[in-house]
């Protein structure tokens, strides 16, 4: 990775505490910890991949990039400017500029507008002044969709097309960043490839960053330059793409990359390495939050959380064995 | 030769829906033998569900209807049976694991109620025992504190928790066939690695053969002998599971192949199959895969191939083989 990349988003102490109600009347508040403070910079051109197991925040980081949510705590820089502390007005402008796919192609578009209203709606809302039905006309056919399904409904569509209306719609304002938010996942294996590929040529094409948001480690590899791995609201690895698979430093990352099954008969793999389940977010105890499924759990990891710190240039470990 | 006890021959499984004729499963024969673990991949609307469901006859008719073919178990043709008959083979010979751990559970009863009816049912014991035998099998299942799980209620568990509590469910009268709908599908990556190291562990205990559906071609290479591919009602592919992944003979197999993105492999773009799966109100006339395959010939457009046998038992159906079947016979 050059040094020279311009940071394009730095996000800096992130935190998204949701209130959950106890039970009683005077029951006291429990908080959902779904992202509990990050730190990290998406640079000008890159694909930054945000993995991990449902739960780990991955989604909610995304949600709040885009300002879908309003974090608890920390700050989000945009090409230098603290877009958290804009008004909704003054952020419109950053707005155009950060767009999102979402995951589920079946609920992410209205059922009751045509897929070139769909497509367009971004240019009204913004008053852009184009024509827009030319220019929704040239998203369509960017993204490989004919120019006669203009005027058809979401449900004509199979899930792999309302994918690539989603992703027309995130391009339609000419955008920098993409956050994209398991774009393929709900996708079959033949048209998953589609979607990545359509992806990858877009982004060669506008220049485009992407921050990839899966749970597949197969697809992130092949999509992303460097990745960080959530667990429990925390970045627990953050390295780039070779680094991370050559060279996994946190048991997590380790077993996460045991557990992926081969397509290959040959390399059968033992199964079953990891221990346990996610604990629940909700009132952690304190120290390493992996701790309960770590074979690696010393004393000091059941007291005190391990800082994200760098042990190599570029790669970020938060365990407390380095 | 093999000891077949499951033996599924022409099946087709038609639904009547307001659009027409849905074919479903259009022709699939396929055998298991005792204790092998067969996959059937497919991608979604492949009918490789159906089929499994079929297997069972929990088609609801209508708008389904099992429409011809045998399904021979042990002999005895299931499609045949009454009602009260087939009852008898469900849940205790042939069992079922579905998808969704969250919604084929009862969410008003304990875990254990539901271990223990199956084998009330079937076996006729009493409560006593069948609540011992839950026990047993929860912890077989690797789930910790069986004495205090099967207390509790589904809402209480975890989704990895939900699909052991399945498992132990399917499993509860050691059926001799064991069909597993995408078992994990649903689950995150290190609770799928363990869900598929419990089954075949399992496997090698209890000598169930497994008929396991999905379309994670991962998970099939860990897992699977044998691997029959569909697309669009048709079974296209049949074979060991080392010989297919090394070399798969049909254009959509090859396909699939090769759209995964490889963990243990650097490729700067994927191969991609073109196009998408036919509706299924206006399959092509031809081979189902001639819209889409990238070796298609004059005759592909005007008739449908057939399910040729090749030597290794190896099975295709694609024009491409047509000549080295005569050769092979």
């Amino acid at each position: 990775m050059s040094s020279k990349k311009k940071e394009l988003l730095v996000v800096d102490n992130l935190k998204m505490h949701f209130v959950i109600k106890g039970e009683g009347f005077l029951a006291e508040k429990k908080y959902l910890k779904a992202v509990d403070g990050i730190s990290f910079t998406v640079y000008e051109g890159e694909v930054l991949g945000l993995v991990g197991e449902s739960g780990c925040g991955k989604s909610t980081t995304g949600k709040l990039i885009v300002r879908l949510l309003e974090p608890t705590e920390g700050k989000i820089f945009y090409k230098g400017a603290d877009i958290l502390s804009l008004t909704k007005h003054q952020f419109r402008k950053y707005r155009k500029e950060i767009q999102m796919i979402f995951q589920d192609p079946y609920s992410s578009l209205d059922p009751r507008q045509s897929i070139g209203r769909t497509i367009g709606e971004p240019l009204r809302v913004n008053k852009i002044k184009v024509d827009i039905n030319k220019k929704v006309k040239s998203l369509m056919d960017e993204v490989g969709l004919r120019e006669e399904f203009f005027s058809r409904y979401p449900h004509e569509f199979s899930g792999g097309q309302r994918q690539r209306i989603g992703v027309a719609r995130a391009l339609a304002l000419d955008p920098t960043l993409i956050v994209c938010d398991e774009p393929v996942s709900a996708l079959d294996v033949s048209i998953q490839a589609q979607i990545i590929n359509l992806m990858q040529d877009l982004q060669d094409k506008f220049q485009l960053t992407y921050l990839f948001i899966s749970h597949d480690m197969s697809v992130v590899k092949h999509m992303c330059d460097r990745i960080a791995v959530m667990y429990l609201g925390k970045f627990v690895e953050l390295a780039d793409k070779k680094n991370l698979f050559k060279n996994p430093k946190h048991p997590y990352t380790k077993i996460l990359l045991e557990a992926i099954p081969i397509p290959n008969p040959e390399k059968k793999k033992e199964q079953g390495a990891v221990k346990g389940d996610v604990p629940s977010p909700i009132d952690l105890p304190p120290g390493c939050r992996f701790q309960s499924r770590c074979d690696k759990c010393k004393d000091i990891c059941k007291t005190t959380e391990p800082e994200l710190i760098e042990v190599e240039p570029g790669h970020f470990v938060g365990c407390h064995l380095y | 030769m093999k000891d077949t006890i499951l033996s599924v021959k022409n099946l087709k499984t038609y639904f009547q829906v307001e659009e027409g004729l849905v074919t479903a499963v259009d022709g699939v024969d396929f055998d298991l033998s005792a204790k092998e673990t067969l996959a059937i991949v497919g991608e979604s609307g492949s009918g490789k569900s159906v089929t499994a469901l079929s297997i069972l006859r929990l088609i609801q008719e209508p708008p389904g209807k099992i429409a011809a073919g045998e399904i021979l178990y042990q002999g005895k043709d299931l499609l045949k049976l009454t009602d009260r008959e087939i009852r008898k083979i469900r849940g205790n010979e042939i069992s079922m694991i579905f998808q969704e751990p969250m919604s084929s559970l009862n969410p008003v009863f304990t875990v254990g109620k539901q271990i223990s009816e199956v084998m009330m049912v079937h076996e006729k014991i009493s409560k006593k025992e069948a609540e011992k035998r839950a026990i047993e099998l929860i912890k077989l299942v690797g789930i910790p504190n069986p004495e205090k799980c099967i207390k509790n209620y589904p809402h209480q568990l975890s989704g990895g928790m939900r699909q052991r509590i399945m498992i132990a469910i399917a499993l509860a009268c050691k059926p001799k066939i064991l069909i597993a709908d995408e078992p994990t599908t649903a689950l995150d990556v290190t609770i799928q690695s363990q869900i598929l190291k419990l089954m075949q562990d399992l496997k090698d205990k209890i000598d169930t053969a497994i008929i396991i559906i999905t379309h994670d071609l991962g998970v099939v290479a860990q897992l699977a002998e044998n691997i029959m591919i569909m697309y669009a009602g048709k079974a296209v592919e049949y074979g060991d599971t080392e010989s297919i992944y090394k070399k798969p003979l049909h254009p959509y197999t090859e396909g699939l192949l090769n759209s995964i993105p490889k963990i243990d492999e650097n490729l700067k773009r994927l191969k991609i199959i073109k196009g998408t799966v036919p509706s299924p109100f206006n399959l092509p006339t031809g081979c189902k895969f001639s819209t889409r395959c990238e070796y298609v010939m004059d005759i592909c457009w005007e008739k449908e191939p057939d399910y040729l046998a090749l030597k290794d038992s190896r099975k295709v159906r694609c024009w491409k083989y047509a000549e080295v079947e005569e050769n092979v016979k």
